[in-house]
């Protein structure tokens, strides 16, 4: 296992150079120029020309991306355009919301759907799983920003329990943390509650048809250990999955979530920096996502082999 | 159904105990009297010298101070400045500042700051540069007084040191005006009414500011951004929120006072509110600009942009860009009605002639050449712009590339002066805070320095920069207002640029916030909340 992992890790390796060549080439080719975005409307082209010259925006580039590595090989991400400020600190900043928001939205949805997911398998066919399935189907198809609008209307709006928009950190109190994020949490955990309980449904109902399971209820096991023992840790790897790439997305991209209950986390920084053309924090923030999911993929291998003892690298 | 019952109130339970959580946490430092404004654009650059962006200014009016400031009347009044006096031949004006003025690091301010810092402003703004064109000089006689010398009378000096919109002229102690003007301020030190708080910049979504407890306001009321500047409140926050449904109801929830730019569809909605206030802060207002790029084919012909001039209507571009006439206003004045210089004069018709215009395109000798426009879609308030240009120029024969682009894109693509075939462009629209263009130097619209000094578009008449020169040399506001005319005529006649007309943006706010000022840019001094 030691050895999976270090290779894996030393994969990152030229995944993550990759990642740097393509993003630095796509922004220097796209249209656009963060001198005439610096200088401001009233700006001439003369002062954006010389703002251009300042940022080293006008050599090859070549010379500017050998730059850029030997400061990433150096520890250093850059520092914003617009900003002046470190790119490390502004996505130190944007990070919190974003993690806060991915583990309450998974942890909320786990609860959730696993059980739901379940009881439409254990009942099949039945009124309940046609229920579970179709509730599933409204979650799929109901846009974000129309749930989000919805909770704050009316959890928000008419009966005041939540705040409409914003974040408070941890450190600022539990209390206003968890306020902050409870819509948005609800706002997103719809779609992964739909998508989880109907995986969980299908894992578990194959399972449920195996020998193994008609030997339990045979041996006379309760039906509920049947169902938790046997089939959910049995049914546990296409979960298992569906949840990792759930974590890969909630960390990479809930743009509108967070613009809708004014969270400031990392997909409204990379939107914010691409229309600004910040080059420094768009490289950095890609950096950093695809580590990110460099590692998550590599929790949810290791998270197979505590699932399924069957499995070894 | 025990399972889905037993879920269905844990669900409930947890939602109640959050609300509860919540409610009953400490709200913190509730003595303190925090304003939370939401900002029409974030600001992430800092530096109101080295960017035109009206963030910037925002963010400039908030810790910096101006020597003088325009008022409500358009009269340049001393801010920073106790005293000044001019000489009888006009040529040396000098500027004594007020006892008591520190930055905010403790360091008094002193001439040579000030010096600095107009120098800086100079070599960048518009106004600047035409003032340091008339400059021979800047002395500090001592730690207070200091003269600024001209080469010859320049009837701008107070004007373009009062000037209220971008660039706006602030002090910066000398260690930081001394930094090359294309290159940002790495410090924020101020002498403004409020100190910045650099550990909770957040770029893009929150810049906090608190009372600057050493600032001696001026005994004066406030008038626009001159008279006292007094701070009664502890703490301001100028937040970014992007979604304009969530703003309206942070502000309608109370989790919010301010908002500077609430969208105008969303006006109905807050109006309803008996807590809300409606203000229209800005009386000057915005104007709309349509601009063409006169080095290439088909609008290198005067004619031909006189044929699109003759085209369009006001009205038009006002029904589709704010679509309630309580916040529009057909203007023609190229100096912003409602001002000195404001003048119909050249103006055509307020109803489009496509006759004529069909005829001065036949006289024109138009070829078919496709005209690119570039049409920003992204920012609400430009995006029905072209649009309106481009079904005026078909209706007329003209054949159109509209392409669509963020903002950004059009930004960068518009500072090109390539052949528009190879990625240059042939027109398009953009807004400005009318204070922007009060006079013939600082409205860049009338700008005709060609390729080399002038603006987007590129308009090139010796003509009018002769006017422009006699304007500022002029002292006499009559005098003034006479070339303004002239200079418009010309621009007219020219389509050095359309004027689109003139829009207000009203801010919201909360009715417990008292004392909100009406001034060309946002201010904070003066708000009191209850």
């Amino acid at each position: 296992m030691g050895a999976f992992v270090v290779k894996r890790l030393l994969a990152t390796i030229p995944v993550m150079a990759m990642v740097a060549l393509v993003v630095f080439l796509i922004l220097r080719l796209s249209p656009g120029d963060p001198a005439a975005i610096l200088a401001g409307d009233a700006a001439t082209p003369e002062n954006i020309a010389k703002i251009r010259a300042t940022l080293g925006l006008d050599r090859p580039i070549l010379v500017q991306f050998v730059d850029w590595v030997w400061q990433l090989l150096n520890g250093d991400l850059g520092t914003s355009l617009l900003s002046l400020q470190p790119v490390a600190l502004t996505i130190g900043q944007r990070v919190g919301p974003t993690v806060s928001l991915a583990v309450t939205t998974i942890v909320f949805s786990v609860i959730v759907a696993v059980p739901l997911g379940v009881i439409a398998a254990w009942k099949h066919g039945t009124w309940i799983d046609r229920g579970v399935m179709g509730l599933s189907v409204v979650g799929f198809s109901v846009p974000v920003f129309v749930l989000g609008y919805g909770w704050i209307y009316g959890l928000a709006m008419q009966l005041r329990l939540f705040p409409v928009q914003g974040y408070s950190s941890l450190a600022d109190g539990f209390g206003p943390f968890i306020q902050h994020l409870v819509l948005p949490t609800l706002t997103l955990s719809v779609i992964f509650i739909a998508l989880i309980a109907r995986m969980t449904r299908a894992s578990v109902l194959e399972i449920l048809t195996e020998d193994y399971i008609r030997t339990a209820h045979a041996k006379g096991v309760s039906e509920q250990r049947v169902l938790i023992h046997h089939a959910l840790r049995n049914a546990a790897v296409p979960i298992v999955s569906v949840i990792g790439i759930g974590i890969a997305l909630l960390i990479g991209g809930v743009v509108v979530t967070e613009s809708v209950f004014n969270l400031p986390g990392l997909g409204r920084l990379t939107v914010d920096a691409v229309l600004a053309r910040d080059y420094p924090i768009i490289q950095g923030v890609i950096l950093v996502f695809s580590a990110a999911y460099v590692l998550i993929n590599l929790m949810i291998d290791i998270a197979y082999t505590v699932f399924d003892p069957r499995i070894r690298y | 159904m025990d399972h889905v019952r037993r879920w269905t109130g844990l669900t409930a339970a947890l939602l109640a105990a959050a609300a509860v959580l919540g409610a009953t946490a400490p709200a913190g430092a509730e003595d303190q009297k925090v304003l939370k404004a939401v900002m029409g654009t974030p600001a992430r650059i800092l530096d109101p010298i080295f960017t035109t962006a009206y963030a910037a200014r925002n963010h400039g009016y908030m810790i910096f101070d101006t020597l003088f400031a325009i008022d409500e009347t358009f009269v340049p009044k001393p801010q920073m400045v106790k005293e000044w006096s001019v000489s009888k031949d006009q040529l040396t004006y000098t500027f004594t500042l007020r006892d008591g003025l520190k930055w905010h690091d403790g360091a008094p301010v002193t001439s040579e700051d000030c010096i600095a810092s107009i120098k800086r402003w100079g070599a960048v703004d518009g106004m600047g540069q035409k003032l340091m064109d008339f400059t021979k000089d800047m002395v500090a006689v001592n730690d207070k007084t200091f003269t600024l010398v001209l080469k010859e009378p320049y009837g701008l000096v107070l004007q373009s040191l009062g000037k209220p919109s971008s660039n706006v002229p602030f002090m910066m102690p000398k260690r930081i005006a001394m930094t090359d003007a294309h290159e940002q301020i790495k410090e924020q030190i101020g002498s403004g009414p409020f100190k910045f708080v650099a550990a909770e910049f957040q770029p893009d979504s929150k810049v906090v500011y608190v009372k600057n407890t050493d600032y001696v306001p001026r005994a004066e009321p406030p008038s626009w951004a001159s008279g006292g500047k007094i701070v009664k409140v502890d703490r301001v926050e100028h937040l970014n929120i992007t979604d304009a449904q969530t703003i309206a109801n942070a502000l309608i929830n109370g989790e919010i006072d301010y908002v500077e730019q609430p969208a105008i569809d969303m006006l109905p909605l807050l109006q309803k509110e008996s807590k809300i206030t409606i203000f229209n802060y800005n009386p000057l207002g915005f104007v709309g600009m349509s601009r063409m790029n006169q080095l290439y084919p088909p609008f290198n012909n005067p004619k031909i942009r006189q044929a699109v001039l003759h085209a369009v209507s006001q009205e038009d571009y006002l029904e589709a860009q704010i679509g309630n006439a309580e916040y529009f206003k057909v203007c023609k004045a190229m100096f912003i009605c409602g001002t000195p210089l404001a003048t119909d004069a050249g103006a055509p018709p307020s109803k489009p002639d496509l006759a004529l215009a069909k005829k001065l395109l036949e006289e024109g000798g138009y070829d078919g050449t496709p005209v690119v426009v570039m049409q920003p879609t992204d920012i609400s308030i430009l995006a029905p712009l072209a649009p309106v240009t481009v079904q005026a120029m078909r209706a007329i024969g003209m054949k159109v590339d509209m392409q669509s682009m963020d903002w950004q894109t059009l930004v960068g693509r518009r500072a090109k002066q390539d052949p528009p075939a190879q990625g240059g462009w042939n027109m398009f629209h953009t807004t400005w805070v009318a204070a922007d263009m009060l006079t013939p130097v600082q409205n860049l619209g009338v700008n005709a320095r060609g390729k080399t000094g002038g603006w987007f578009g590129w308009p090139d008449d010796p003509e009018v920069e002769k006017l422009r020169d006699q304007f500022v040399r002029s002292t006499d506001p009559a005098k003034q207002k006479e070339i303004a005319e002239a200079i418009q005529v010309k621009a007219y006649e020219d389509v050095m640029w359309i004027p689109t007309g003139m829009y207000f943006q009203p801010m919201a706010y909360r009715t417990n916030l008292v004392g909100v000022l009406k001034a060309p840019a946002p201010l904070f001094w003066n708000i009191e909340k209850h």
